[in-house]
């Protein structure tokens, strides 16, 4: 019996085809994961509104969440009701909103031109 | 009153020579809490104090573990005697010469010269027998600063007790009592009165021992300089019957022992016909007038709403305060023969002075525009005499037809919450903040305000514009009214907090984590917020124009200039016929850069606002302004 030996400094075709059987092991699983979050993300889609959504979406971006109380109009609902509030938290919850904050984020983020730090710091009326 | 040094500052310079002082700590059992207060007492600056521990009679083993504190003197009570026997046998086993301080075990001192502090507080005037001290809950909640009694009730009551801490009574004024959870008696009052009451076993000594000094001629005073966290009812948890029947026996001999005396602070009674318990102006005025009136002026205020059915705004008003002095105030009877002899003052639109109940009627009130309508006018003039806070007004109300006596009664600000150490949360970028406060409506123009700033300034400048605004008209769309405006998104920069309701106590926070105050408005009776935002010692923009350039000069405030007058156009129907004014936008534009670009002179500004209201503009100030012409029209002593 002789050893399949290939060429010097080669790893074995055996070795080669257990690797290809492993990366493709990893690929379906991959494949998977992704399909299950696609329906994840649209399950959320479809259930969340677009303020949550944003969210969810700013801090996958490693942005600081928008505060709870919306401060620009584009967020707001109209309402003529005057609703009792927390003063220190307000404050918090808005002057977070115009700074990034990347140690709170669970990802990493973007870099500091990125358009959307951009336009987190830069709010115009 | 008082205003001195706050926790965060220097502790000035003592007296060269103080008395030794004695810190009396009462124990019975929960070592935990001993232990706890023990170290961090001892771990403050205690130069000048000796220790001594009052155990009264503890089974835990209290006494054998004082053994790990050697600085700590121990006298072992053979059994419980109470709060006030056992710090009693305390003061007796002190050395004769030295001033005590009484605490509980359920403290724990965090600042490092709370006791300097009280000294220097106790011995800053000779006619000073007791001080307490600032506590806090370990929450962040205010528990005491100071204490009063009613006649009414006989229930001591804790000012600014369980308030977010913001920094409110932080300096030094008189009180009525102090808990003797933490209390610095001086040598020459205990030589003067005593220990501590006997007829009592616990509850109401404290505020009984306060009282026996003044008798004598010593002030007790509150050192808001000087701060303890209090772990309330700590030192007696889990003897909660035992507690309320302590405190209704007690009460009953504080009671029988001064409610002559303490009925006898009253020299003159007063019915306010106001309202309390709506978001109004008026309605929060109204509550600091009845309280400096009656606490403070020797004034016996009963308080009754006057609108309700039959007056132009219908509803009816919620019993509760949520105000322990003003409810007690509101529930008082008419005095016996008011209708006859009385006096009665209606402090609220001028449409409902025909309400006033008493033989002598005052109406008090106050408009944004330069008059006063023709109905507001006949009813004034069936009153005895009318309080307006301004000149303005005066002059608004007399160019309208006015022929009863009119005098000028100003609106105040409560600077132990509006004061420039109120706790502030700045904005992080480190941008610049103008903050506006206001109702969107045509009297506030709002769109002058917003145009004008996103004009002056570019997004990429360190400056943003923070309105704080409210609107209870459901026919109109902010969005809309902002969209409208088109304002531009390369222009300055704009935030908004929408129909939000802070607790008032807590504005004072709002006001200080902001950098200027904007004040644009086209007319106003007083201002409460300009005021009480100078009083946090921010500087200021204000329209040159109406009520309250009483308060607003070039000192203390940048004045906005105004284009001239025109038609009150507004939905508000008080308003028709008469004149507001309109600010001149040019001129608002110029002092927004400005005060942008000399932040160290508007700050300067701002400060010199803060020093002002406090020496002037307070709501004893204003009180006072009322007794006096209460002791016009009413001469006669209440006795």
């Amino acid at each position: 019996m002789t050893a399949d030996l290939g060429n010097p400094g080669e790893p074995p075709a055996e070795a080669l085809r257990a690797r290809i059987a492993r990366l493709e092991g990893r690929i379906a699983t991959l494949e998977s994961a992704l399909d299950r979050r696609s329906q994840e993300l649209l399950l959320l889609q479809s259930v969340l509104c677009r303020a949550d959504l944003l969210q969810l979406a700013r801090i996958a971006d490693g942005l600081s969440p928008l505060p709870r109380i919306a401060h620009q109009p584009e967020y707001w609902t109209e309402t003529t009701v005057i609703s009792p509030a927390n003063l220190e938290a307000t404050l918090e919850d808005l002057w977070r909103s115009l700074t990034p904050s990347p140690a709170r984020s669970p990802v990493a983020p973007r870099t500091a031109t990125s358009p959307e730090t951009a336009a987190a710091t830069g709010s115009g009326a | 009153m008082t205003s001195n040094p706050t926790p965060g500052e220097p502790l000035p310079d003592l007296p060269p020579v103080l008395p030794p002082v004695t810190l009396i700590l009462l124990t019975w059992n929960r070592w935990e809490l001993t232990r706890r207060c023990l170290e961090t007492l001892l771990a403050s600056d205690l130069t000048g104090a000796q220790l001594l521990v009052v155990d009264n009679g503890s089974s835990d083993g209290t006494a054998a573990r004082l053994a790990e504190f050697p600085a700590a003197q121990l006298l072992a009570l053979p059994a419980n005697l109470g709060f006030v026997r056992g710090n009693n046998a305390g003061i007796a086993a002190a050395p004769a010469g030295n001033d005590i301080v009484l605490l509980n075990n359920d403290l724990e001192f965090v600042q490092r010269d709370w006791l300097q502090r009280l000294r220097a507080a106790a011995h800053s005037a000779p006619d000073i027998g007791v001080v307490g001290c600032r506590q806090v809950l370990s929450d962040g909640r205010l528990l005491h600063a100071g204490t009063y009694v009613l006649p009414d009730t006989m229930w001591g009551q804790q000012i600014g007790a369980l308030e977010h801490d913001i920094g409110q009574f932080t300096g030094r004024r008189a009180v009525e009592g102090i808990t003797f959870a933490v209390a610095y008696l001086k040598r020459a009052v205990i030589t003067a009165v005593g220990g501590l009451s006997e007829d009592f076993e616990s509850y109401f000594e404290d505020t009984d021992y306060c009282l026996r000094a003044r008798r004598v001629g010593f002030r007790t005073l509150y050192a808001g300089d000087s701060q303890v966290v209090h772990d309330e009812h700590g030192s007696t948890a889990g003897n909660d019957a035992g507690r309320t029947s302590l405190f209704e026996r007690s009460r009953a001999v504080f009671r029988g022992k001064w409610q002559h005396e303490l009925d006898g602070h009253y020299r003159r009674d007063l019915v306010w016909q106001s309202i309390l318990n709506f978001p109004t102006g008026y309605a929060r005025s109204s509550r600091s007038y009845l309280h400096e009136l009656d606490h403070h002026l020797g004034v016996r205020c009963v308080y009754r709403y006057v609108y309700g059915k039959g007056s132009p705004f219908k509803v009816e008003e919620p019993e509760n305060t949520g105000d322990y002095y003003l409810n007690v105030v509101r529930g008082r009877e008419l005095p016996r023969g008011h209708a006859s002899s009385g006096l009665s003052v209606v402090y609220g639109q001028g449409d409902v002075f025909r309400r006033a109940t008493g033989k002598v009627r005052v109406g008090f009130t106050m408009l944004e525009v330069d008059g006063f309508p023709r109905d507001w006018v006949a009813q004034a003039n069936e009153m005895d005499e009318i309080w307006v806070p301004s000149e303005f007004n005066r002059q608004g109300f007399l160019a309208s037809g006015l022929e009863r006596p009119i005098h000028l009664i100003p609106l105040g600000v409560d600077t132990e919450y509006f004061h420039p150490g109120a706790r502030r949360l700045p904005n992080p970028t480190g941008e610049f903040v103008f903050l506006a406060n206001f109702e969107w409506g045509e009297r506030k123009d709002p769109w002058l305000l917003l145009r004008a700033f996103n004009d002056t300034f570019t997004a990429n400048e360190p400056v943003r514009l923070l309105c704080k605004i409210s609107n209870r008209d459901p026919l109109l769309k902010l969005k809309t009214e902002i969209r409208n405006l088109g304002l531009d998104p390369f222009g300055g920069k704009i935030s908004y907090l929408l129909n939000l309701d802070f607790p008032h106590a807590e504005l004072p926070m709002l006001y200080r984590s902001a950098d200027c105050f904007l004040a644009v408005s086209r007319g106003e009776g007083w201002d409460m917020p300009l005021m009480e935002a100078m009083a946090c010692g921010l500087p200021t923009i204000a329209t040159d124009w109406s009520s309250h350039t009483e308060f607003v000069n070039d000192a203390n405030s940048y004045r906005l200039q105004i284009a001239g007058t025109v038609p009150a156009v507004a939905k508000c129907p008080y308003y028709a016929g008469f004149r507001w004014a309109q600010a001149d936008e040019g001129h608002l534009r110029t002092l927004l850069r400005h005060v942008f670009e000399h932040q160290d002179e508007a700050r300067a500004k701002g400060d010199f606002a803060a020093r002002e209201m406090a020496a002037k503009w307070t709501w004893r100030h204003a009180a006072e302004k009322i007794a006096a012409r209460l002791a016009v029209l009413a001469p006669r002593d209440r006795s």
